[in-house]
């Protein structure tokens, strides 16, 4: 059996209507009329051990619903979560002990008491031993940097240095899994590539399974093998991070710097599985099927008609692809 | 066994965690610990205006006054001390502050009330014990240690009790998300508690008895220690205590089920 098996969750919200103006507003009050809102609606997927997994979708697609209910948060409407073989809501207390959980935008250390106060605290929450505790976080504070923040409070640190603190204390008690919700929002990019850094190494050498929100690809694509691509509720993609970029990356542009495109444009010279633009007079864009040509060729019939300047040629990453197909460009 | 030496070094680093506080703000605690002073000092002075002017309030003089006085204010001050974090329940469910502990390994009631300790109260402790010795003395309470003990017992099932009742209040949060505190209706009623309860409409006594028995945190246990009543107080106050916590805890219980944490 698979570390997480999740079967035909559905989670439904419900929601009171209330009705404009104040005669409405009444009207409610003594005839409350309530909406069923489907947040999450019949997903399953497995994941096994060690692996990371990407899940993303856009905001209200369900990503936050979803982690409530694996974390033990939220009792699912139908369906069922198997954590390790246990019910995460029914068996809260053994469950949490073996993962650790980071929203981006709620931290979970003491305000007003300096950080490593926090993490002891937590140490006997999980009943850390202290040779854990203790090697635990000297590698943590060696690979996120956290030697001066120790002994701050937590009010008196930054959006980065807190959050870089809070991912530090859902490790300490060495959880089988981790749930990374949106673990990088508003971060500058020395807070992010410090998280980044950390989270891999964990998976690397702890083999820590991980869940991870986010909404930004380079988080995915850094940290990620599997992506699940949920939207309304739904999954819409559940594969390979590579494979997804294969099969969907069939298509290519190279863009061309000449002296003059007019000896192309004018002799409309074409070649198949290859689309050429002309933009302005001294540039030349070209989509091409990797499936049909490769970039060799179309530089070759190029530099035919045209000296060549300058190339560059970019392969769509991921969030190009992800946006293709929720929006169905493909 | 183990379960439970866990759970007690698990209260130690809370309360460790709230004195930490409490000296990382030095001039709020001294702002604190003046302000709750005053307050009770004024609330108690009002009493005894009253109990002056008519000569004894329904034959509790001064000094019976004070007896009441304090041994309602001892089990307020204590839960203010260890469990004031009752009273933040609404706050954590607008926030969805409950997500972070349920996601940890201990009962999420324990969290709660660890979240937060004031002992900045345990002055207004000290203050409660000093006026019930001064009362204590001039009626002739006898020194027996079946009295001290009663009053031991009175501290714990007291605070346990009034505790109890606040919890219950405010756990109405969870049903009325964004109403304003219900719970508040729950200080309103103690503030019956501070006089005599016989002098009030037997509407008012039975609901202080029977409903929400804020008469077993003063006015029972004072009217016991000083040979006013019949009921046996020492059996009684266990049982409502139980009894109430109970009901509150089934409460709370509920309430947790169907908590729905925010759209984050």
């Amino acid at each position: 059996m698979a570390l997480i098996e999740v079967e035909n969750l559905v989670k439904e919200y419900k929601r009171k209507i209330s009705g404009e103006g104040i005669k409405d507003a009444l009207y409610h009050i003594l005839h409350p009329v309530y909406e069923t809102f489907r947040a999450v609606d019949d997903i399953s997927f497995s994941i096994e051990k060690g692996e990371s997994v990407g899940y993303i979708g856009p905001n209200g697609s369900g990503k936050s619903t979803t982690i409530k209910m694996l974390t033990g948060i939220l009792t699912p409407t139908a369906g069922s979560i198997h954590i390790n073989g246990r019910i995460p809501t029914k068996e809260r207390i053994k469950n949490n002990r073996e993962i650790g959980v980071v929203t981006g935008n709620r931290s979970t250390l003491y305000w007003d008491v300096p950080i490593i106060e926090s993490f002891r605290l937590f140490q006997k929450l999980y009943e850390v031993p202290d040779n854990i505790f203790r090697k635990n976080l000297e590698e943590f504070t060696e690979i996120m940097g956290l030697e001066s923040l120790l002994h701050v409070p937590e009010r008196q640190l930054s959006l980065g240095q807190r959050m870089r603190c809070n991912i530090a204390a859902a490790f300490l008690h060495n959880p089988k899994t981790v749930y990374l919700d949106e673990p990088t929002i508003g971060l500058d990019s020395e807070s992010k590539r410090r998280i980044r850094t950390f989270i891999k190494k964990m998976n690397d050498e702890r083999d820590t399974t991980f869940i991870i929100t986010s909404h930004d690809f380079q988080d995915i694509e850094m940290l990620c093998r599997r992506i699940i691509l949920i939207n309304h509720g739904k999954v819409v993609l559940d594969n390979d991070i590579e494979k997804v970029r294969k099969d969907f990356d069939q298509k290519k542009k190279v863009r061309f710097e000449v002296e003059n495109n007019y000896a192309m444009k004018s002799g409309e010279h074409c070649l198949p599985g290859v689309s050429f633009q002309y933009i302005d007079s001294y540039l030349i864009e070209a989509e091409y099927n990797t499936e049909e040509v490769d970039a060799m060729t179309v530089v070759g019939f190029v530099s035919k008609y045209c000296p060549i300047k300058d190339i560059t040629i970019t392969g769509r990453d991921i969030e190009t692809i992800v946006q293709d197909i929720l929006y169905k460009r493909l | 066994m183990s379960r439970i030496r866990h759970y007690i070094d698990l209260e130690k680093a809370y309360l460790y965690l709230g004195v930490y506080t409490l000296k990382e703000y030095p001039l709020d605690s001294i702002i604190w610990i003046i302000s709750i002073i005053l307050r009770e000092i004024t609330g108690f002075i009002g009493v005894l205006l009253i109990a002056r002017s008519l000569d004894g309030i329904n034959g509790w003089d001064f000094y019976a006054i004070c007896v009441l006085f304090s041994m309602a204010m001892l089990t307020e001050s204590l839960g203010q001390s260890f469990v004031d974090s009752v009273w933040s329940i609404g706050s954590h469910v607008r926030k969805g502050k409950f997500d972070t502990y349920l996601t940890r390994p201990a009962p999420v009631l324990m969290q709660l009330l660890g979240s937060r300790c004031n002992f900045q109260a345990m002055s207004t402790f000290t203050m409660a014990l000093v006026i019930l010795i001064y009362g204590w003395e001039h009626i002739g309470i006898p020194l027996t240690i079946g009295n001290i003990l009663f009053v031991l017992e009175f501290i714990i099932c007291g605070t346990i009790l009034n505790t109890s009742i606040y919890l219950a209040f405010n756990s109405l949060n969870f049903w009325l998300v964004n109403s304003g505190n219900v719970a508040e209706l729950a200080l309103t009623f103690r503030q019956f508690s501070k006089y005599p309860l016989s002098i009030f409409p037997k509407l008012i006594i039975g609901v202080m008895t029977y409903m929400i028995p804020f008469g077993f945190v003063g006015f029972y246990p004072a009217s016991y220690l000083m040979g006013k009543t019949d009921w046996n107080v020492p059996v009684l106050l266990p049982i409502v205590m139980l009894i109430v916590a109970s009901a509150a805890g089934l409460i709370w219980r509920t309430g947790m089920k169907g908590y729905n944490s925010t759209g984050t």
